[in-house]
This record gives structure tokens, sequence and C-alpha cells, in this order.
């Protein structure tokens, strides 16, 4: 099942009254969409706001989305008309070099994008994890580091890595699964781990 | 945890997907696993990862919503499947009225062939044009001559 599917999974349990549902969504895509919109809204304190709303919005039009595009381009136009609202009514204009078409989302918010904007708690925090998963990428024997960075870099399926790396996709899924884990052990500190965390 | 992280990459097989989310959704630590493995692909992507308790205030506000649900019937219905399914309930719904209308029902007509070949029956016009002056004028154009008469078909007389 591709990620699309995926996501339109967790969007029809949404539909049908699962908020946690929609919480994965929003745990998978929230820094994408900060990002993006942190283009249009500069100050870095505002970009939260409106990615929450942004969320929300989408949240309450749940029901008029019916799976003909991808969550995510569905979610970044939202994303873009809130942020546009917003700084309407803060009597603000838009930047000019954000109307990206919709269906090059992905590929913009991950490519080409401008550095954002964030506050210096949120730099520190980025750059705390930045340098804890390089650290944890460091130590990984080969395979691990390989496999993860195939999948996480270069966007390789299991099959793809399978054949380069040479071994069965079952391996594939377990290598990349134990980098993912030896890295989250190091970032749990961090992050704080789910007794710390409200769902 | 496994499936978590092949849930993740699309890589789960299908039957195994449902099961899967069902059992993110209900233990903390599968959400942790989900929450956190999504915090590394986004930092090796170069995202940032900005605040950590994006998702409690957006968890707040959520709980605050009302349940944005669709009709269970309706959900994840495709589009094209939605509409032809309206349009057969209209179909349904304008031929019950159709039933159901008062009224007198005419039988259908029936068209009784009286076993009479063409040239037979023009013979017949024929012998009673007196009676049929309309026809006088000759057969229809489809209808050949009668054999014997020296008409032409269509010709006037």
């Amino acid at each position: 099942m591709s990620d699309r599917e995926i996501d339109h999974q967790l969007v029809l349990r949404a539909q049908r009254g699962d908020k946690l549902a929609f919480e994965l969504l929003v745990n998978k895509y929230e820094r994408k969409l900060q990002r993006l919109l942190s283009r249009l809204v500069r100050d870095p304190a505002e970009v939260e706001d409106v990615t929450q709303e942004a969320f929300i919005k989408a949240y309450r039009a749940l029901p008029t989305f019916r799976g003909e595009s991808a969550f995510y381009t569905w979610l970044y136009r939202i994303g873009i008309n809130t942020a546009k609202n917003y700084l309407t009514a803060q009597g603000r204009k838009a930047p000019a070099t954000v109307d990206i078409d919709p269906e090059d989302a992905e590929a913009a918010s991950e490519n080409e994008l401008a550095r954002d904007s964030s506050t210096p708690e949120q730099e520190m925090m980025s750059r705390q994890v930045a340098e804890t998963v390089n650290a944890a990428m460091d130590a990984l024997p080969e395979e691990l580091r390989s496999a993860i960075m195939l999948r996480e870099i270069e966007g390789m399926s299991y099959d793809e890595i399978a054949a380069i790396m040479n071994c069965p996709i079952g391996t594939v899924r377990s290598r990349i699964f134990r980098a993912r884990e030896a890295i989250a052990e190091q970032l749990r500190p961090l992050l704080g781990t789910h007794k710390d965390r409200r769902w | 945890m496994k499936d978590v992280s092949a849930l993740m990459d699309g890589e789960l097989e299908r039957r195994r997907v449902r099961s899967t989310i069902s059992r993110l959704e209900g233990q903390d630590e599968l959400r942790d696993a989900w929450a956190t493995f999504h915090v590394i692909r986004d930092a090796l992507q170069g995202n940032a990862v900005g605040s950590s308790r994006f998702i409690e205030k957006f968890h707040e506000r959520l709980e605050q919503e009302p349940l944005s649900v669709v009709p269970r019937w309706r959900a994840g219905l495709p589009r094209a499947r939605a509409m032809a399914l309206a349009g057969v309930a209209v179909l349904l719904v304008a031929g019950m009225f159709a039933w159901m209308s008062p009224g007198e029902r005419v039988p259908p007509a029936t068209f009784v062939d009286a076993g009479l070949s063409d040239s037979v029956a023009i013979e017949y016009a024929m012998a009673h044009r007196q009676l049929v002056p309309a026809f006088v004028a000759g057969p229809p154009a489809h209808v050949p001559a009668a054999p014997g008469t020296g008409a032409t078909a269509g010709s006037a007389r």
C-alpha cells in the first residue's frame, strides 16, 4: 500500500470520527507545512499559529475531501489560503514567490523552499535534533546507515534498496527499522516519550 | 514497531495496514514511535523540527472541535461511483412516480399482421380504388407495382 493510500486510510478513519487518525497525519506533516508556510508568514511566532489554524481548517473541511488529490496537496492549498487570509487580515501582502503549483508541493517543500524562519528556541531545538541524528547515524553499522539513507534521503522503495544492497526485502525492512530505533533511542531524551507527551 | 516503520514508508502489506493503524491508535509506545520516526525523517531531509509542543497544542484545540464526520456510506466512495449511485437513485424515484401516478393506462398498441402479401394488398386496393380515393394517386413509394396493373411505383394516374 503506497504512502498516499496510507494517508487516505487515515483520512477515512478521521472522516468516521476518529480524531487520533487525524493527529497521526498532523504528526506526519506538521514540520513540512510549517516550513512551507514560513515562506509566507515570516514571523516565526506566527508561523506555528497559522499552521495550527490550517490543520484545524483541514479537519473541519474533512467531509469535503474525496481523495481525488493527495492529502498533502489538499492540505497545502488550505495552508496557503489560511496564511494569505491571515496576512490580509493583518493588512499585509503575501510574497509573490509563494505561488507554487500545489501539485509540485511535495518536491517544492523538500527541495526548493528558502530557509525557514524560526524562533531562537526552535532553532536550538532543530540544531540539537540534527546533531543527535547525525551522531546516531555515524554510530550505525554500515548496512543500517546505507539502508536508511537510501530510504530517507534518496527516497528509494524497499525493492530498489534490496536490489542495490543485494539482499531480500525483509532484510531491508529490518535494517531500516533497526536504524530508526537506534536513532530514536538517542532522540528520546530530547523529544520526551509518550509519558511526557499529551495526545 | 517494525510494522509502524514499514507503514510510514508505504511498504506494509495491504492486509496488515488496518490492524497496524488500529494498534497505532491504541498504544502510546507505537504512536511515540510514529512521531519520533517522522522527526528523524524530517531531520534527515533538512526540515526544521520546530516546537516539540506543536502536537500537544493541536491536540488541545482538536478536543474542542465537534466531530467532522462523513456519513459512513459515503466515506471512501469515489466521486464517479457516488454520482452513478445518485443517478440510479433518481431514475428509481422517477420510475416509482411514473408507476404510481393516477390515470388510465392504455395498453400498448399491437400490430396485427393480416397475413396478406404486398401484391395482394395492392390488388385489393386497386379493385376498390373508387372507395379509397386517396390511394388512386398511386401506392406509397415503397410499395412495388402490382403485377399486371402496368402501374409503376409512385406514378401518377
